[in-house]
């Protein structure tokens, strides 16, 4: 028995450090981490960013996670707001993306790109965010996109607090964020505010000074009830300057005003039954003045643009899962409805007559998730969408997944996915297009064909994936520049990606992430291949981190685009129970990846500017 | 003899991931005991879960009636409990430290974090001594 005693006295002091409470209590926090309830292995390739992830990063922009998503860049177009393009796209590739906060879908219709207005969105009040690769799931609903990025809220059973976060930064910026979220009686709510004042570098474009500064306005709120219902309500206002806009010598008061709201509702029924519906409103508005004048589509020159737009979106959806013995099933079907009002549509001072476009969309689609044994899983997806569109022809599209994923044993696993989906001609392309484009209303549903395959290493410490993807389009959008219009391009376009991500924990306070990636196409028009190294530590109270992305050099146009690397550091001390002070470095050597802004002038500018942040937390 | 039980617990966590559930339980079982009090512990809660986890252990005297526990855990107010009571009132939701004047001590989630603390005159009172690993715990006021 002193034996014994004696070996666990030896292997408790050996583990020390493993014992104490606080241990215990991060253990504790991490086995209920919101994201092991939310995550679906079988959606796609997931890259999670947990809470604890997101707070030691100190990620207050959706932006901040954006850029170091694997196989993307983080570039910035002429209005200043940032886009993410895959390995080696064109700048002009309308990327297919979905964003969702919860299970509401941010769906556009002026832009067709959720992230020209939440790019920038503040995520003080999210608590975790999910990205699918790979050709994610067709039980997400909605129209199928490329990649899934799914924000998940604070669950305000383990918030309880109510708190003020205030940020300066080195351009002096502002921004102020208060959030509360708690339990009453049998319902949860969240209720978070953020306004803000954001300063950014300024260029001298053809002697005008070019300005993306803006002031931002979010809300969010929630109030639910544990497999009741949820009620949400989301808002973004974005007013701020043009940056360079369509022309190269912009008047110094041109201004750029965004703004989404939506609510939605759902009602979740007792025989696993689930209805949803929301409404969204949309509205793009600018004053746009350009000294020398922009070329239109019609080759003539334009000096002044004034728009109004907006745009509504309903949808309603009603789902179904049954679950037998070796069956998960999921049916669904869902209604969504597109309009675009315009209130104001004038080049130099005279009216515009534009389209204005209304798509309906029937969607139906089932998931059916076969467990074959333990260790093995096939997953079967199919999607039917009849799009009534007034301005093109009205189609049928379908879409099918099929995903397998193998349990190998307890270190090794393996996921391959098959795809076929589509991309529907986007609002912009095919109908109501900005001035400098022609619509081109023959504009066909792009094929896209995907196999996927990842296979994963996990151990206690260690944790290796291998991905791969080979992809082929028809009838890919191109930009025809003679006809100024998108057009499909004749014959199959063809891609292969791959990538490495090794994770390294030498406790359960630090790691090491690093990832590698590679795209394989004939012309790059964007990075092509990148890196990421992420350190996360805790010495004392201190919480460090460091980040470096790397991405590839490459040309357009003869015009050379150097190699980026962002190096982020941030710091972050708990003063008190109630204070955490924050301190945060932004591309520190400047060398952040470049975008070509404008081609005639070569003026470039970076998708990150170099900046340090200070930022003060107040828990009540 | 409690040493030794507290380093079987701990050696538990060493045999890779756990449950949440499992885990607030060996919190609250490393919790009981690292409390020292006048009579021996008998533990009684409103939660099924806890009085389960707790049943299974030997290490533990379980009580299916409230009014012959002297040590109780708490998820939510009772109405049967007065103000009065000389009972040790261990609680898992912090708004509870505030309701229970006699609530000495918490578990609860706050900003997505598990916290424990407890309250220093509180346990004075209840002639409670908490051993070394608990203390770093203890507050003068609820916050």
């Amino acid at each position: 028995m002193k034996i014994f005693v004696l070996i666990l006295l030896f292997i408790t002091f050996a583990y020390a450090d493993e014992f104490n409470l606080d241990n215990l209590l991060k253990k504790y926090q991490d086995a209920e981490s919101l994201y092991k309830k939310t995550k679906q292995e079988n959606a796609g390739f997931l890259v999670t960013y947990s809470r604890e992830d997101l707070e030691q990063m100190q990620a207050y922009k959706l932006k901040d996670v954006l850029k170091t998503i694997r196989l993307y860049t983080m570039q910035i177009n002429n209005f200043g707001i940032s886009e993410i393009k895959t390995v080696g796209a064109s700048s002009k590739n309308l990327m297919p993306l979905k964003l969702y906060i919860d299970d509401f879908e941010i769906t556009s219709f002026i832009k067709e790109n959720p992230l020209a207005m939440y790019e920038n969105m503040d995520i003080y009040f999210i608590d975790h965010i999910e990205i699918y690769q790979g050709g994610s799931s067709i039980a997400f609903g909605n129209e199928v996109g490329s990649m899934v990025i799914r924000l998940y809220t604070k669950d305000p059973k383990k918030e309880n607090s109510k708190s003020f976060q205030i940020s300066v930064d080195s351009r002096n910026s502002v921004d102020n964020r208060i959030f509360d979220a708690g339990i009453f009686k049998d319902y949860k709510y969240l209720a978070y505010v953020d306004i803000s004042n954001e300063k950014f570098k300024k260029y001298n474009l053809n002697d005008h000074t070019l300005s993306k500064d803006l002031k931002r306005y979010q809300t969010h709120f929630k109030l639910s009830k544990e497999n009741n219902f949820d009620v949400e309500f989301n808002g973004i206002l974005n007013d701020g300057d043009s940056f360079k806009g369509f022309g190269t010598s912009p008047s110094d008061d041109n201004k750029l005003k965004k703004s989404y709201t939506n609510i939605n509702f759902t009602k979740y029924f007792t025989n696993n039954l689930k209805f949803s519906t929301s409404i969204s409103g949309e509205n793009s508005k600018a004053t746009l003045h350009d000294d020398i004048g922009f070329i239109l589509a019609d080759n003539s020159l334009a000096k002044n643009f004034d728009f109004n737009i907006h745009s509504r979106i309903y949808k309603i959806s009603l789902e179904k899962k049954i679950s037998l013995k070796k069956h998960d099933i999921l049916i669904g079907t869902q209604f969504l409805e597109k309009r675009l009002k315009i209130d104001e549509y004038k080049i130099d001072n005279k009216d515009l007559i534009l389209n204005t476009n209304k798509v309906k969309t029937y969607m139906l689609y089932f998931e059916d998730m076969y467990n074959l044994n333990e260790n093995n899983l096939l997953s079967l997806s199919g999607k039917v969408d009849r799009y009534i569109n007034t301005t093109i022809k009205n189609t049928t599209e379908y879409s099918a997944r099929l995903a397998y994923i193998n349990i190998l044993n307890d270190n090794w696993k393996y996921k391959v996915f098959l795809t076929r989906r589509y991309i529907y001609p986007s609002n912009i392309q095919n109908s109501f297009t900005m001035p400098v484009y022609n619509a081109n209303k023959n504009l066909e549903s792009a094929k896209v064909k995907m196999l996927a395959g990842e296979l994963e290493y996990k151990d206690d410490k260690y944790r290796i994936l291998f991905g791969y993807a080979y992809k082929e389009i028809d009838k890919a959008f191109i930009v025809n520049m003679f006809k100024k219009q998108y057009e499909n391009k004749d014959g199959t376009v063809y891609f292969r990606r791959a990538y490495i991500k090794s994770e390294y924990n030498f406790n359960i306070y630090n790691k090491i992430v690093a990832e590698v990636f590679k795209g394989y196409k004939k012309v790059y028009n964007s990075s092509s291949s990148g890196l990421l190294i992420q350190l996360f530590n805790k010495i004392g109270k201190f919480s460090l981190y460091n980040e470096l992305i790397y991405r590839s050099g490459y040309s357009i146009s003869n015009i050379k685009i150097d190699a980026g690397y962002d190096w982020t550091m941030s710091v972050a001390y708990p003063l008190t129970k109630q204070i955490n002070l924050k301190l945060k470095g932004e591309n520190i050597l400047d060398k952040a990846s470049k975008s070509l802004i404008d081609i005639n002038t070569k003026f470039l500018a970076p998708s990150v500017e170099s900046k340090m942040i200070m930022t003060m937390e107040y828990t009540f | 003899m409690k040493f030794l039980i507290l380093i079987l617990l701990s050696l538990s966590l060493l045999l890779g991931n756990q449950s949440g559930d499992k885990l607030k339980m060996q919190i609250l079982k490393n919790i009981c005991l690292s409390i020292k009090s006048e009579n021996k512990m008998k533990i009684w809660s409103d939660d099924i879960n806890i009085m389960k986890s707790f049943k299974e252990s030997d290490k533990f005297v379980t009580v299916s009636n409230f009014n012959d526990a002297n040590f109780i855990i708490l998820t939510k107010k009772i109405a049967f409990l007065t103000e009065d009571t000389d009972k040790h009132i261990f609680v898992l939701n912090y708004c509870l430290l505030e309701y229970i004047p006699n609530s000495f001590g918490a578990l609860f989630w706050k900003k997505g974090r598990p916290n424990i603390v407890f309250i220093k005159s509180r346990l004075e009172d209840q002639s409670l001594i908490l051993s070394d690993k608990l203390k770093p715990y203890i507050e003068e006021q609820i916050w």
